[in-house]
């Protein structure tokens, strides 16, 4: 649909950006309930501080998520810290009919994003709406950085820890101590944004698409093709159930990308971004207090300049 | 490209087999496919094939022969992978010949067979009944043809002409990968692909645990997943065309569902009706 991009001097800035990209694709915005809405599709968007904070609902003021998702200036582990959120940012944004992405980029090589749209899986009986933030709940700084690998992330460790992909985490659950980066409104057994059986089951997460992320870049031609990113539902009697599939982003790995880079495959273009910061020889990242993202990351279909 | 649905048997004086070859010969000659030879003198009888892709201009060579053994009681397919054609040269010493039987019968054989202009997939419902599946031809390569021109895959539910009957509960599809009855035309030569999502113990795993689970319906809903080739190590080659896998979840062998229009059947394997023992067949048109 369209490619948006510029610069913000904070947080504010890079809300109304998307506010105003989203109310040019058909979107509504509720200024009084700082709520981003589309047919049954509803964010509120609310700002504390440098942060900017998303809360997934199903009605203007009803349907609360269990938690918010997030960007904004983590610090992350004392010993490996997270570089500072430096203003300027550069944003991009890509909107489509029923998918937003948002990436802030700053410190040169570091990225935040945030995500929002609706499942194209048939027959949920939710709104199907879904959203992600590099950050999950309300926190300031994850004390224990980041937890992200090939196989998920979140930490047994540490709830003070974030998996800065959409859809990856595999450890911790729907509860704000486990909190998740990544929700959907599914509804499946009227658990609402629940990821399991229980409030607190742990995440499916990417492990659902094990080993092809881990593969990736083959060996026989160097390239690391884009892997669909799904999302599954954990079930009674030890079932998943696919409530997400996304059109127009994939999971990819950075070891022959470079942050930013355009892709063409066939007619379609694709631009590439590390999760939160590129990492080559840590390329699988961190099970906890990571500062970096390996090479894990995905691309965003493109459809600017 | 079309697909046929029905069935053969020895009634008009020839061994089911035999006319299934037949039914082969007979549908892929009709939808663009070359009949290099199709061979009825010999015992067992050799058809090889020749498809010209998508592009109009490829070469692919694939094929089927019969075996049998009447005091075995077995009487079967060979589904067969080339890299060329020599005239002189029996089915089986075919330049880069990679072979896999499909166990069939000499009585009545069900069929549905399907293909493209670079793949042919069969289903045939035999004997108690079982199901017994091949595919040969070209995957859907992550590549570009200059990079990988040629992406064979040669299916079947043996190793090699093995003297196996339908009723053998050991064998098993292609379409589970890492198995010897599935193989892969890399640049390097044949290999043993695994195919995505069997091996993964979130989707095809034995739901005894929350680590161990298995992909269902979602509000009565298929969705299908592609199957995608890969060594488990450090590469992925491509998808599997018009192949997909489905949850056995509240599910059987034969059901249809229709998606974008497109028909698609579920298919067991063998004789297994495990939760993770399908896949859904394109029945291409």
């Amino acid at each position: 649909m369209a490619y948006y991009s510029g610069t913000a001097n904070d947080m504010t800035a890079v809300r109304s950006a998307l506010v105003a990209a989203c109310t040019s694709e058909g979107w509504t915005w509720n200024a009084g309930e700082e709520v981003l809405h589309k047919d049954t599709m509803f964010v509120r968007l609310q700002l504390s501080g440098e942060y900017l904070r998303l809360l997934g609902r199903t009605g203007l003021t009803t349907g609360d998520a269990p938690h918010v998702v997030q960007m904004g200036p983590f610090t992350g582990y004392s010993g490996t810290p997270l570089p500072a959120l430096d203003w300027p940012v550069g944003y991009e944004l890509f909107v489509f009919e029923a998918e937003v992405y948002c990436i802030i980029n700053y410190n040169v090589d570091v990225y935040q994003w945030c995500a929002f749209g609706q499942s194209t899986v048939d027959n949920l009986p939710g709104s199907g709406m879904w959203l992600g933030a590099s950050g999950n709940k309300a926190a300031t700084g994850y004390s224990y950085g980041i937890s992200i690998s090939p196989a998920g992330g979140g930490s047994s460790y540490s709830t003070n820890v974030f998996c800065p992909a959409l859809f990856w985490r595999s450890g911790g659950g729907t509860a704000a101590g486990h909190a998740t980066e990544s929700l959907v409104y599914s509804d499946l057994d009227t658990h609402g944004w629940w990821w399991g059986t229980t409030y607190n089951c742990s995440n499916i997460g990417v492990d659902a698409l094990k080993p092809l992320v881990n593969i990736l870049p083959n060996d026989w031609n160097s390239e690391a093709i884009l892997l669909p990113i799904r999302a599954y539902k954990a079930r009674f009697e030890n079932r998943i159930s696919l409530i997400a599939d996304l059109d127009h982003a994939r999971y990819t790995r950075l070891d022959h990308y470079t942050p930013g880079q355009v892709i063409t495959i066939g007619s379609d273009r694709w631009k590439i971004f590390p999760w939160y910061r590129k990492n080559i020889t840590g390329r699988d990242g961190f099970s906890w207090r990571g500062n970096h993202t390996g090479t894990l990351g995905w691309a965003i279909r493109y459809e600017g300049p | 490209m079309p697909h046929t649905i029905g069935f053969v048997d020895n009634s008009n004086g020839q061994l089911a087999h035999y006319n299934m070859l037949q039914v082969i010969r007979d549908f892929a000659a009709a939808n663009s496919w070359q009949v290099l030879r199709y061979d009825t003198t010999l015992e067992n009888r050799e058809l090889i094939l020749k498809g010209v892709g998508y592009s109009g201009t490829e070469e692919i060579f694939v094929g089927f022969r019969t075996y049998h053994n009447v005091d075995a009681d077995y009487y079967n397919l060979v589904a067969g992978g080339f890299t060329g054609y020599v005239p002189g040269n029996d089915f089986d010493h075919q330049p880069g010949a990679a072979l896999s039987g499909v166990p069939s019968h000499n009585q009545r054989v069900d069929y549905w067979l399907t293909l493209t202009p670079q793949r042919i997939a069969l289903m045939m419902k035999v004997g108690t009944p079982v199901y017994e599946s091949a595919y040969v031809g070209k995957c859907l390569p992550y590549a570009r043809p200059s990079q990988y021109p040629y992406p064979l895959v040669c299916g079947g539910m043996l190793t090699g002409a093995a003297a196996t009957r339908f009723s053998e509960t050991v064998h098993a599809g292609y379409f589970k990968g890492n198995r010897a009855n599935m193989k892969l035309r890399t640049n390097d030569g044949w290999m043993q692909p695994h195919c995505y999502p069997w091996g993964n113990d979130l989707i095809a795993g034995n739901a005894i645990s929350s680590t161990k689970t298995n992909l269902r319906d979602t509000g009565g809903i298929y969705h299908l997943l592609p199957i995608e080739l890969h060594d488990n190590s450090a590469n992925i080659w491509g998808t599997l065309e018009g192949v997909f896998y489905i949850t056995g979840f509240d599910n059987a062998v034969e059901n249809t569902l229709i998606i974008n229009g497109e028909t698609f059947v579920v298919v067991q394997d063998v004789w297994r009706t495990g939760h993770t023992d399908y896949y859904a067949l394109r029945m291409d048109t």
